[in-house]
């Protein structure tokens, strides 16, 4: 995995200009948030019991676990083009497991802007020691979540064509209930954010974590995660034996 | 004029044959409206009925027609493909045409914005009756004097994307700088009107483009009344002489500093 990493940050950064262009632009995308919420809080003094400062835990996360999943796991995105077109043929060949392979296939270069903003919106509201270490801990498990919940609906792709479309709507879900503070959704929303998209898991605990930290959510993290890997490895190996080759000839890059 | 309306008459012809693509889009853009409701609805719970002379459905209205501009507007004519072609060098095919290249954009972005749109239009309409209930103390007049603010709206959202395209020729990449922009009119246009920000940055915004490209089309709906119709037609006026001045003379310098190779 580290050795696809190594490959793929080389090949990122060959064009140092454009790499540091992408990550800059990213840092500042992600900033310019910071206006919607210093507006809103100039109209109402608290969200819930959150503050400004609590609601940027939530960017923070959200932000962090994504870089981690585009830097480390972006392979998975081309998961459907890849079974759609018969490119997986180069993979399977391999003597390593495929959808390690796959998934550390590409990395995003904008993803690094992501991580390196979580730590910028942390250290500026909730710089701490120990929230810089913990954070360091939830991003993975919140960058795996991620992962794994996209490999699961990327996978419906072996079975029906064209169902990426539903997959990556369902991720815009996912993102919009990260970025966004609990209270404002519905029961039903909430129910959403911790079983089919599960961001309660990735972002909404270890924003509780981090202002109020409780072993019982740790342990649920932890479980969590090692639930929908599990399940995520599953759903792609069995997708995989309905895979058909389409004989292309290539080679990967 | 006649080659003009051709190049219009084509392009739109050949965006319907797309619609079925913005129906992805559609889920984007329902999915971030909820969201965005679902928040004005938690501010708005605690009672408060009127924040800066906005109820909670005339937020939510202004949010959408901000919006249907800003995604209706997101054509790739204006802004990736004038990118790509003087990147690639094919500006040099296009600059010898018997029409004027910047007047071909501008006529190619109307008739595929078009399409986009409408389709938004409609989308928004039908999210709204959901979300928001009727427009309180609607008046009729409003679309009628919304159809030429609205057009002037998107064609100086164009513009504006072509002017920061045509940067191409000096830098290697504009696709930053039409970031930066969208997050601009996104922060300061489209997720809140001017009244929510402090004074002075409530008169910045009133005499920038945003003005005339969201918060002012969105306002007239919302609002309707006559003295604003002509503050925003000639806000908006003003801004699309001072660009195509400014796109003229970029575009000239941008020529004659090409250099393309032959192959």
């Amino acid at each position: 995995m580290f050795l696809s990493f190594k490959y793929n940050l080389m090949r990122a950064m060959e064009n140092n200009v454009a790499f540091m262009t992408s990550v800059i632009m990213m840092i500042f995308n992600n900033a310019s948030f910071i206006i919607q919420w210093i507006t809103i809080f100039s109209l109402k003094e608290v969200i819930g019991t959150y503050t400004l400062n609590d609601v940027m835990l939530f960017w923070a996360l959200s932000s962090g676990s994504f870089g981690i999943t585009h830097i480390f796991f972006n392979g998975i995105t081309r998961i459907p083009d890849y079974i759609e077109h018969g490119k997986l043929d180069a993979y399977l060949t391999m003597p390593k497991n495929v959808l390690c392979q796959v998934a550390t296939s590409s990395l995003e270069p904008s993803a690094v802007g992501d991580l390196l903003y979580g730590y910028i919106a942390l250290i500026i509201f909730n710089f701490s020691i120990k929230n810089l270490l913990l954070y360091s801990i939830l991003i993975i498990f919140g960058g795996l979540i991620y992962a794994a919940f996209m490999v699961v609906y990327y996978s419906l792709t072996f079975k029906y064509i064209r169902s990426n479309y539903f997959a990556e709507s369902l991720r815009d879900v996912f993102l919009n209930l990260s970025l966004y503070p609990d209270v404002i959704f519905s029961k039903v929303l909430k129910i959403l954010a911790f079983s089919l998209i599960p961001s309660g898991f990735a972002v909404w605990i270890p924003v509780y974590m981090l202002l109020d930290f409780k072993l019982k959510y740790m342990l649920y993290v932890i479980l969590f995660t090692i639930g929908i890997i599990t399940l995520a490895f599953y759903v792609f190996n069995k997708g995989l034996k309905n895979y058909s080759s389409s004989n292309l000839m290539d080679a990967r890059s | 004029m006649r080659k003009y309306l051709f190049i219009i008459k084509t392009t739109f012809i050949d965006s319907l044959q797309y619609v079925s693509s913005l129906l992805f889009r559609f889920c984007g853009f329902a999915i971030m409206m909820y969201v965005l409701t679902s928040l004005w609805r938690y501010i708005y719970s605690d009672g408060t009925g009127v924040i800066n002379g906005y109820t909670f459905s005339k937020m939510i209205w202004y949010l959408l027609l901000a919006e249907t501009i800003s995604f209706g507007s997101g054509s790739n004519v204006s802004s990736s493909e004038v990118k790509d072609t003087i990147k690639s060098g094919n500006i040099a095919y296009q600059i010898n045409k018997p029409y004027n290249y910047i007047g071909y954009v501008v006529c190619k972005y109307m008739a595929d914005t078009f399409v986009r749109f409408m389709f938004f239009l409609v989308i928004s309409i039908g999210l709204g009756f959901i979300f928001a209930g009727a427009i309180e103390g609607f008046n009729y007049m409003s679309i009628l004097a919304g159809i030429p603010v609205f057009i002037f709206a998107i064609l100086i959202v164009g513009l504006i994307k072509i002017l920061i395209s045509l940067t191409s020729f000096w830098v290697e990449d504009s696709k930053p700088f039409q970031h930066v922009y969208n997050k601009i009119v996104l922060m300061f246009g489209v997720f809140f009107p001017l009244e929510m920000f402090p004074k002075l940055v409530g008169t910045i915004i009133r005499y920038s483009p945003i003005y005339g490209i969201s918060y002012g089309p969105a306002k007239l709906i919302l609002d309707f009344s006559g003295g604003l119709f002509r503050s925003i037609l000639i806000s908006q006026l003003i801004t699309m002489i001072v660009l195509l001045l400014i796109i003229k003379t970029v575009y000239r310098r941008g020529v004659k500093k090409l250099n393309v190779n032959g192959g």
